[in-house]
C-alpha cells in the first residue's frame, strides 16, 4: 500500500494569521482645484476572521475614504484591497455597511427594507418571511415591522440598518460611525446589541468611530489613525474581558491612553 | 391622526369655498345687468346650456347632448399625446438626471424648444399633420413632454446617493436599482412632473382643437364663439376645468395605487 500523498493546496499563500482582509499599501488622492489632497498613504493592516476592529481618528483624518475603499464605492489610487486574497473592485454582499446617515429605504416598510437585499435569490415567500422574521427578532423589531422607517426612532432605524445587511450573511461588515448619531444611552444600547449579534453570528467587523469610549467598549483591536495625510500611526490590542463595565479603571486607562495616541 | 378633523371637516369644505364664491359673484354681477348678458351670460343661461350640452336629445338645439362624444374625441387625443409624452420625456428625464453627457447632450435643444411657446407650433404642426387628430396629438405630446423631462431630471438628480450605494452592496445590479431604488427615489417628481404635464394637455388640446376640427370639447368653443353662443364658450371652459380637475384626481389615485413610493412618500 502506498503511503497516501498530503496534497498541499497552492492556490494561496496563507498570510499572517491568515487574513480575511488585507489592505495593502492604499493611497488615496483627491485632486483640489489645480494642486492634490493626499487623504490616504500607505495604509496597510490586516483583519482575521471573526475579528472587531476599530479604527479610530479625528474628523478628516480620511477614516470614512478608507471604508468607502473597504466597501468598493471608492476606488484606491494606489495599492490594493483583498478580501480571501481577491481584490476588492466593486460594491457587494459579501462586504455590507452601515451608513452614519439614514441610508433606508423610505418608501419601504421596516420589513421590506430587510427582505430588500433577499429579492431575487431565488428564495419562496415563506423562506423570505422566516428568515426576515428572525433577523428582526434579532434586532429586537418585531413588533415594529410594518412601520415606515420616517415612523421610528433614529436607534430603530440603525437597527433596520444592522438587520437589512446581517441577513445577507456578508463576510465584513463595514460600519461608518453608524452610532455617532444617536443620544449617549441609545448608543451604549446599539454597541451592547452589536456586541450580543458579533457574538452569535460571529462576523468581521470594522468599525469606524472617533469616539475612544465606543473603540474601546468594542473592538478587539484599535487602529489609530494620523490626520494629513492618514496612516495608521498605532496600534493596540484590547485584552479587556467582556462584558466591558466602562467604569472600570483598566478600561479608563486604555481610553486614556487612545486619547493620548489621538493627540 | 388628526384631532381637529373631528370638529371641523376642513379637508371637505375649504376646496369648494373659493367655487362657491366664484359663483355667488358671477349671481350678483349679473343681477345688477352691470355687464350685458352677450358677455357674460348668466349662470342660469349657463346651466340649461350645460344642461341641454350633457344631457339633451341630439337635434334637441345647438350641440345637444353632443357631451359624451365630444368628451371621448378630446379624451383620446389627451390620453395619445400625454402617453407619448410620458414614454419618452420620463426616461429620457430619468437618464439626463443620472448620465451627465446625456445631460450635456439634450440641455441645450430642450431648453431652448422650451421657450417656444406652444402656440407658434400650430401653424407649423397645421401643414405638417392637417387638420384634427394628429396636429393636436402632436401639440399635446410636445406640450407635456418638457415639465415631465424636467420634473424627471429633478427627481433622478435628487435622489440620496446613499440608496444607491446601499442598493449596490446589497447586490443590486443597473436594472433592478433603476426600478427598485432610483424611480422609487424619484416618484415625488415624477409625479410632480405627471400631473403638471397632464394640466398642460388639456390645455393644448384646446388650442389643436381650436384649428377647426368638428367635434371635441375644444371644438365647441370655437365653433360657440362663431354662432354668438356665449354661453356654450362658458360651458366648454367649466367642463374643461372639471375634467382637468378629475383627470388630475384620477392620475393621482392611479399612480398611488399602482406604486407604494407614490403613496407612501409625501
Amino acid at each position: 500500500m502506498k503511503t497516501r500523498a498530503k496534497v498541499i493546496p497552492l492556490a494561496r499563500r496563507p498570510g499572517p494569521e491568515d487574513a480575511l482582509i488585507e489592505v495593502d499599501g492604499v493611497r488615496k488622492v483627491f485632486p483640489v482645484g489645480a494642486s492634490f489632497l493626499t487623504v490616504l498613504d500607505e495604509v496597510r493592516f490586516q483583519v482575521s476572521r471573526g475579528e472587531l476592529v476599530c479604527i479610530i481618528g479625528r474628523s478628516g483624518c480620511g477614516k470614512s475614504t478608507l471604508l468607502k475603499i473597504l466597501a468598493g464605492f471608492l476606488a484606491p489610487s494606489a495599492g490594493k484591497v483583498l478580501l480571501n486574497g481577491e481584490t476588492v473592485a466593486r460594491p457587494g454582499p459579501d462586504r455590507c455597511m452601515v451608513f452614519q446617515e439614514d441610508a433606508l429605504f423610505p418608501w419601504l416598510t421596516v420589513r421590506e427594507n430587510v427582505a430588500f437585499g433577499l429579492r431575487g435569490k431565488g428564495l419562496s415567500t415563506t423562506e423570505v418571511r422566516e428568515q426576515v422574521d428572525k433577523f428582526l427578532a434579532l434586532v429586537g423589531l418585531r413588533e415594529f415591522h410594518n412601520y415606515l422607517p420616517r415612523h421610528i426612532s433614529g436607534g430603530m432605524k440603525q437597527r433596520v440598518a444592522l438587520a437589512r445587511v446581517l441577513i445577507l450573511e456578508p463576510q465584513v461588515l463595514l460600519m461608518d460611525e453608524p452610532f455617532a448619531a444617536l443620544d449617549a444611552q441609545t448608543r451604549e444600547e446599539m454597541q451592547d446589541l452589536l456586541l450580543t449579534l458579533w457574538r452569535q453570528l460571529s462576523h468581521t467587523i470594522i468599525f469606524v468611530t472617533h469616539d475612544i469610549t465606543e473603540a474601546v467598549a468594542l473592538a478587539d483591536r484599535v487602529l489609530v489613525m494620523s490626520t494629513a495625510p492618514g496612516r495608521i500611526q498605532q496600534q493596540l490590542r484590547v485584552e479587556l474581558a467582556r462584558p466591558r463595565r466602562r467604569d472600570r479603571e483598566d478600561f479608563m486607562d486604555l481610553a486614556g491612553k487612545l486619547s493620548a495616541a489621538l493627540r | 391622526m388628526w384631532k381637529k378633523e373631528k370638529y371641523f371637516n376642513g379637508p371637505l369644505i375649504l376646496p369648494w369655498i373659493i367655487p362657491c364664491l366664484g359663483i355667488l359673484l358671477w349671481i350678483i354681477v349679473s343681477k345688477t345687468e352691470v355687464v350685458p348678458g352677450y358677455l357674460l351670460p348668466r349662470p342660469l343661461e349657463i346651466g340649461k346650456a350645460g344642461y341641454s350640452y350633457i344631457f339633451g336629445e341630439a337635434g334637441g338645439g345647438p350641440y345637444a347632448g353632443r357631451f359624451l362624444a365630444d368628451l371621448g374625441s378630446s379624451t383620446v387625443r389627451v390620453g395619445c399625446g400625454f402617453a407619448l409624452a410620458v414614454l419618452l420625456g420620463l426616461p429620457l428625464g430619468i437618464a439626463s438626471g443620472r448620465l451627465p453627457y446625456v445631460h450635456e447632450l439634450f440641455s441645450n435643444s430642450i431648453n431652448g424648444l422650451r421657450a417656444v411657446p406652444g402656440i407658434s407650433w400650430l401653424p407649423l404642426a397645421m401643414i405638417w399633420f392637417g387638420i384634427g387628430m394628429k396636429t393636436t396629438v402632436f401639440l399635446v405630446a410636445l406640450a407635456a413632454f418638457f415639465p415631465i423631462y424636467l420634473n424627471s431630471a429633478a427627481g433622478a438628480t435628487q435622489v440620496n446617493p446613499l440608496l444607491l450605494q446601499a442598493g449596490a452592496m446589497m447586490g443590486v445590479g443597473r436594472v433592478r436599482g433603476t426600478f427598485a431604488i432610483l424611480l422609487p427615489a424619484a416618484m415625488p417628481h415624477i409625479i410632480t412632473g405627471l400631473r403638471l404635464g397632464l394640466g398642460i394637455s388639456w390645455a393644448y388640446l384646446v388650442l389643436g382643437e381650436l384649428s377647426g376640427v368638428p367635434n371635441g370639447l375644444g371644438a365647441i368653443i370655437m365653433d360657440a364663439r362663431m354662432l354668438g353662443r356665449t354661453d356654450f364658450i362658458v360651458v366648454g371652459i367649466i367642463v374643461i376645468a372639471v375634467i382637468g380637475r378629475v383627470s388630475d384626481r384620477l392620475l393621482t389615485v392611479l399612480l398611488r395605487s399602482c406604486f407604494k413610493s407614490a403613496r407612501r412618500l409625501n
